[in-house]
């Protein structure tokens, strides 16, 4: 299969007809809006527009729904850096270094490398996708079950790296997360495990109330405490540079490639997500930077490795949907369902019979990254005059968004209150010193661990032993264990 | 003494009539159509073509509400008002084996009302292109002749998990199953063999069966699926079961008025037997069109729920 050829043909696709353009940007900049806002995220854009799709042909369609998965994760970077409140689950890690940043009155530098770094990201997969994408569709399916667990240890791992300020309290969290995520159906075996008889909680915690509960709400609630004392948000500066600065950019380099490199390899491997990418990402530029305490405290690199590893994950996920019917992620589940509905199957024929919807798919995702950029960095001076808005009345907009956008996704008054639940224990753990990452880690990778350790296990009929087998997964359970022991490495040392 | 006859006789019309009035003032507002699963999975796109299909008169607007097997979005129609305005749209199967698992209260299924079944979405065993048994045949043999080492995967323990039982039971051989929590990553698993059979769905895999990527061994309906011709059923291999089928239909609450649940079906049953819709199910989705009635679809849980639930007993001691 020819690359040229394909993207020859998808190009033709593209342009032959004229609405597709502006469906596209019309795509992206709906994605940035659910993106920005937090309690609205990529999955509920792309499911909200997805039954309006039917309507068009698939180019049409698709080139709308990538362009909204495309925004939809760029733009949670803006609520991450300057309220410290992420617009989806896939820029939590933005807000470490990000909000920081902010507060020191460098809002733009942060927001213009969040935006570059979210090109950066979208742009590598992209060309990952195109150029190897059949290839790597056996990566896909070469983890199994045994490497998934391992993978989720070495996620789990990067607590000890971020707690390791307290160590304790981060373990706490962890395990605090990991126990929110055991409420509910056991994925296995279908038992009810913590949900007393009371069936709404069948499915567990809901994941989207879960993580804007506890960033979105338990923020909120710890900056309304010093709200008479503070005037404005953030201080911003006089100019607004639009694009990152070389130096800026020369010092994040490493950082971004680190990021689209994670972020593109996490997309491929269904079921991991963006959020996890981000946090592997962020702790990988940390652990391999000169100065990794002051991680935390406003390095732009931090903003860089977290936002162009969430992007990486799109185009990384399309990868095995498209050459092999598997979705990386949630949105690229629902792209193929909207792929099924126009007919089209993805996988190996797909490439070869409908090429030109193959074709079509590459360049949409490339021309989303770039009309991404322009609109986002457009909309950064937008947001500034946002943030002149008092906090009294910001603070209850983004509420009522959160519960709005919480409800959205599942229609269940049960997942407002998960929301208002999380949100005040998320206020009571950060005012205690519990810091919040290791809980979402331990929230997200615990079930990762738990089901797919126990699929393992089944698989080879209890037989540990079976671990030895898979060579992947012992080189990634080793490198966990550096995870672990490298922070105190050099406190052996002194002692 | 007549005139008053004949008043009451005149009242007792008029109230006949009002009777009928309300039931053709069904429905005044948009429908509500609750699918337990997430968009644009298979369970979500058969019930939006078909209410492509269907005219209620009035705008039908379909909830995902996917969780905790299919059992969240099941337990708010059945607990919702039965006034025919909010409707559910699953896999009996599914509710069956849900309820037996204790996932359901019990009675949730005899308790609603079904209204119709639109496709039949069959499920396969299969295995991937490097098998060393290619043929239904070929499988058993091998199977019978080295029990436990066969590895049989697919999505979940509900109606996949009794399918497995099904095969295990009829053809006498011990298969491992092993569960995974959706179908794409079961199927991965079986393409990067880290399992050596899998049951799943024929509409989620007809591209990797024309690539051949997965070979179908049997189907599990009584009949062959008209998408592969040339696979047998497991009664013609001389197994007189059927298995777990993938029926997807549409649910009413209990108490839903019988004469709404006439409606419903009447409106539904039209668009089932619309050619253009049984077109777009066969060619374009992968899914058999079926138009049965409430009465139809009752009759089937009856018969399967006694079924599955002996099979679900039996392999339950071994935990």
């Amino acid at each position: 299969m020819d690359i040229l050829s394909t993207l020859g043909t998808g190009l033709q696709a593209f342009f032959t007809d004229p609405t597709v353009f502006p469906l596209l940007t019309g795509g992206v900049i709906l994605g940035l809006i659910f993106g920005c806002i937090p309690g609205l995220t990529a999955a509920l854009g792309v499911s909200l527009i997805l039954p309006l799709t039917y309507m068009m042909s698939p180019i049409q369609g698709l080139a709308t729904l990538i362009g909204i998965y495309v925004g939809g994760i760029s733009g949670g970077l803006y609520g991450a850096i300057l309220l410290n409140i992420p617009g989806t689950s896939a820029s939590i890690v933005t807000c470490f270094d990000g909000s920081p940043m902010a507060k020191q009155g460098k809002a733009a530098e942060a927001l213009s490398m969040g935006i570059f770094a979210s090109f950066t990201g979208g742009t590598f997969s992209m060309i990952v996708l195109v150029t190897v994408a059949p290839l790597l569709a056996k990566v896909a399916v070469i983890f199994g079950p045994w490497e998934y667990t391992a993978l989720g240890i070495m996620g789990l791992s990067v607590v000890v790296s971020l707690a390791s300020k307290d160590l304790v309290k981060g373990l706490i969290s962890a395990v605090l997360g990991i126990f929110l995520a055991m409420c509910g159906i056991d994925p296995v075996m279908g038992d009810a495990r913590f949900t007393f008889g009371f069936w709404q909680l069948n499915s567990g915690f809901p994941t989207l109330a879960t993580l804007m509960g506890f960033f979105a709400l338990g923020e909120m609630l710890t900056q309304v405490r010093s709200l008479s004392t503070k005037g404005e948000f953030t201080v911003m500066q006089e100019r607004v540079p639009l694009i990152p600065s070389w130096e800026n950019i020369r010092r994040s380099g490493l950082a971004l490639t680190i990021g689209s490199i994670i972020g593109t390899a996490v997309g491929i491997l269904p079921g991991v997500g963006q959020s996890t990418a981000a946090m592997l990402a962020y702790s990988q530029t940390k652990a391999l930077s000169k100065d990794p305490d002051s991680f935390g405290s406003g390095r732009i690199e931090g903003v860089a490795a977290s936002e162009s590893a969430n992007n990486a994950v799109n185009g990384g996920a399309m990868i095995p949907m498209m050459t092999r019917g598997i979705p990386g992620d949630l949105v690229t589940s629902i792209l193929m369902g909207g792929l099924v509905i126009h007919g089209l199957q993805p996988g190996p024929l797909m490439f070869k019979l409908n090429t030109d919807v193959v074709g079509s798919m590459f360049i949409a995702y490339a021309l989303s990254n770039i009309v991404m950029v322009v609109v986002a960095l457009l909309l950064i001076r937008v947001f500034i005059r946002l943030l002149r808005v008092p906090a009294q009345v910001l603070y209850p907009v983004i509420l009522i968004m959160c519960v709005l956008g919480t409800y959205s996704v599942n229609s269940r008054i049960f997942d407002i209150w998960v929301l208002l639940l999380t949100g005040t224990a998320g206020y009571f753990l950060t005012n205690s010193g519990f810091s919040l990452p290791p809980l979402i880690l331990g929230y997200i990778l615990g079930p990762i661990v738990e089901s797919n350790f126990r699929t393992a296990l089944a698989a080879s009929k209890g037989d540990f032993s079976s671990l030895l087998h898979q060579p992947i997964a012992v080189v990634i359970l080793v490198i966990a264990a550096l995870f672990i022991a490298l922070p105190f490495w050099p406190k052996k040392r002194n002692a | 003494m007549k005139s008053r006859r004949f008043l009451s006789l005149v009242l007792a019309f008029a109230l006949a009539l009002t009777g009928a009035a309300h039931a053709a003032d069904f429905p005044r507002r948009p429908l509500k159509v609750v699918v337990p699963f997430g968009a644009g999975g298979s369970g979500d796109l058969t019930i939006r073509t078909l209410l492509k299909f269907v005219n209620f008169g009035q705008p039908a607007v379909i909830v995902n509400m996917p969780g905790g097997g299919s059992s969240i979005g099941v337990m708010e129609v059945y607990n919702s008002r039965p006034d025919g305005y909010t409707l559910l749209a699953n896999t009996p199967a599914g509710m069956v084996v849900g309820e037996l698992k204790k996932q359901l209260p019990a009675g949730v299924t005899s308790d609603m009302i079904p209204i119709c079944v639109m496709g039949v979405d069959n499920p396969m065993f299969c295995v991937g292109k490097d098998s060393p048994y290619k043929t239904a045949k070929e499988f058993f043999e091998y199977a019978k002749a080295n029990p436990g080492k066969i590895r049989v995967g697919s999505s979940g323990m509900s109606t996949m998990y009794v399918n497995a039982l099904i095969v295990m039971d009829a053809g006498k051989v011990d298969l491992n199953y092993v569960s995974f929590d959706s179908a794409t990553k079961s199927r991965a698993a079986l393409l990067g063999g880290h399992i050596e059979t899998l049951i799943a769905t024929i509409s989620e895999n007809r591209a990797l069966i024309a690539a051949g990527d997965l070979i179908p061994l049997f189907v599990f309906s009584a009949e062959r699926s008209p998408f592969m011709p040339d696979v047998p059923t497991l009664k013609e291999l001389g197994y007189d079961v059927t298995g777990c089928l993938g029926t997807r239909g549409v649910w009413a609450p209990k108490g839903t008025p019988q004469e709404v649940v006439d409606y419903l079906e009447a409106a539904f049953m039209k668009g089932l037997n619309d050619p253009e819709f049984k077109r777009v199910y066969l060619e374009d989705m992968g899914i058999e069109p079926v138009a049965w009635g409430s009465a139809e679809t009752r009759k089937w849980v009856a018969d399967n729920t006694a079924y599955y639930k002996a099979l679900l007993e039996k392999y339950s001691v071994k935990k």
